[in-house]
């Protein structure tokens, strides 16, 4: 019987790809998009992953979608090339490109440099503090490293789209009373529902990605029904808050040093706590990081200030 | 045993929902027809499956995990059915 809808589930999988790299229709491309998520995601769930299916279901299916519908629904309104504006001004282009250059050979120095592995001093990751659930003790302890980076990585994703120019700003249409009444219902739970995966990401499903989708979700949502969403309205708050997931990660990586560990190396007494620190801040960041990136692609219904 | 016997009713029952809403899907002829057809499946076919696994958890906590997912779906559905409607009319 498993092993039936296991079969049934790989071929549907495939099928779907072949499909969605077949349809000419961006649309559909995007609504298959979605399903395919969605089927990778019962997918994980059989593979007894339930950690990855949530991030899958959440992440690559529902965020993912709706970005990709929103840059669907955007491309209209945006200029096929840049104008002339906008570019130019600041540092002439050899400047940059030598100071990028520097900055490169500098990193490539630096990380040959490094003899061992940073942040991997211990081999048991459910060793120490509260941390029970083995895929958040790989992502926050034991391989913190590479989640540090991956938090850079959305958040200079954000720097690139905002450096392409800022969101088009269209009249907002009428949002659809019905929606904006399950926006009233849903966000409330689904900014519970976020604070409960982060929490108990230590010792059970959930996380800071599972959490920062969920929050996204909710944001987008918002802009949706033409609400604001006031962490990533305000001009000042979003860069802060986009950052903030990479800056707490980083601080407390280097703080630990102060105390005699290694980069990222968590004392054992504190690790659940800091743990818990690090995974608040970048859940926030990357929601508002994904939440920007909406607003960025699609045609804009920031609601007038 | 009776319990388990009207949760497999209510799951055969749940799944019957459901495929009778897919052939609506696939057989009607219009979007709104369509969309009528699939709010059956999404809330008595989804009602009847989670009624049906909650009787078969038998824990009060899963049982109540599964009513709170009910009413989401129910919540969502309802309004993406109001929605696509709406898209249609115009």
């Amino acid at each position: 019987m498993a092993l039936v809808l296991d079969t049934v589930l790989a071929l549907l999988l495939v099928a779907l790809a072949w499909r969605l790299l077949q349809v000419a229709d961006l649309f559909q491309a995007g609504v298959l998009f979605i399903v395919f998520g969605l089927l990778v995601a019962v997918v994980w769930l059989r593979l007894a992953a339930p950690d990855v299916a949530l991030a899958e279901a959440a992440l690559g299916a529902g965020v993912t979608g709706a970005l990709f519908l929103n840059t669907l629904a955007g491309t209209g309104e945006h200029p096929r090339e840049a104008g002339p504006d906008g570019a130019g001004g600041g540092w002439p282009a050899w400047l940059v490109a030598t100071l990028a250059l520097v900055l490169t050979a500098a990193l490539v120095a630096l990380v040959a440099a490094q003899t061992g592995a940073p942040g991997l001093p211990s081999p048991a990751p459910a060793a120490g503090g509260k941390l029970t659930n083995p895929v958040t003790a790989v992502l926050l302890d034991f391989r913190s490293y590479d989640t540090l980076l991956e938090t850079a990585v959305l958040w200079i994703a954000l720097l690139g789209v905002a450096a392409l120019g800022g969101a088009p700003v269209a009249p907002p249409e009428p949002p659809s009373p019905v929606l904006v009444g399950l926006v009233r219902v849903a966000v409330p739970v689904m900014i519970l529902v976020a604070g409960w995966l982060l929490w108990q990401g230590a010792t059970d499903t959930g996380g800071a990605f599972q959490s920062a989708a969920v929050l996204a979700a909710a944001g987008i949502l918002l802009r949706l029904a033409g609400l604001p969403v006031p962490p990533v309205d305000g001009a000042r708050l979003r860069p802060r808050l986009a950052a903030a997931g990479t800056a707490v990660f980083l601080g407390v990586g280097v703080a630990v040093m102060a105390a005699g560990g290694n980069l990222l190396a968590y004392p054992e007494a504190a690790k659940g706590a800091l743990v818990l620190t690090i995974e608040t801040a970048v859940a926030v960041a990357i929601a508002v990081i994904l939440v920007a990136l909406f607003d960025a692609v699609g045609p804009g219904r920031r609601p007038s200030r | 045993m009776t319990i388990e016997i009207l949760a497999w009713l209510s799951l055969l029952a749940g799944t019957g929902f459901f495929a009778a809403g897919t052939v609506g899907l696939l057989r009607f002829p219009d979007t709104l027809t369509r969309l009528h057809a699939l709010t059956k499946a999404d809330n008595a076919g989804l009602g009847l499956v989670a009624l049906g696994l909650a009787l078969r958890s038998g824990s009060w906590t899963t049982a109540a995990f599964l009513l709170l997912v009910w009413l989401l779906v129910l919540l969502a559905s309802g309004t993406l059915s109001a929605l696509m409607a709406a898209a249609v009319e115009d």
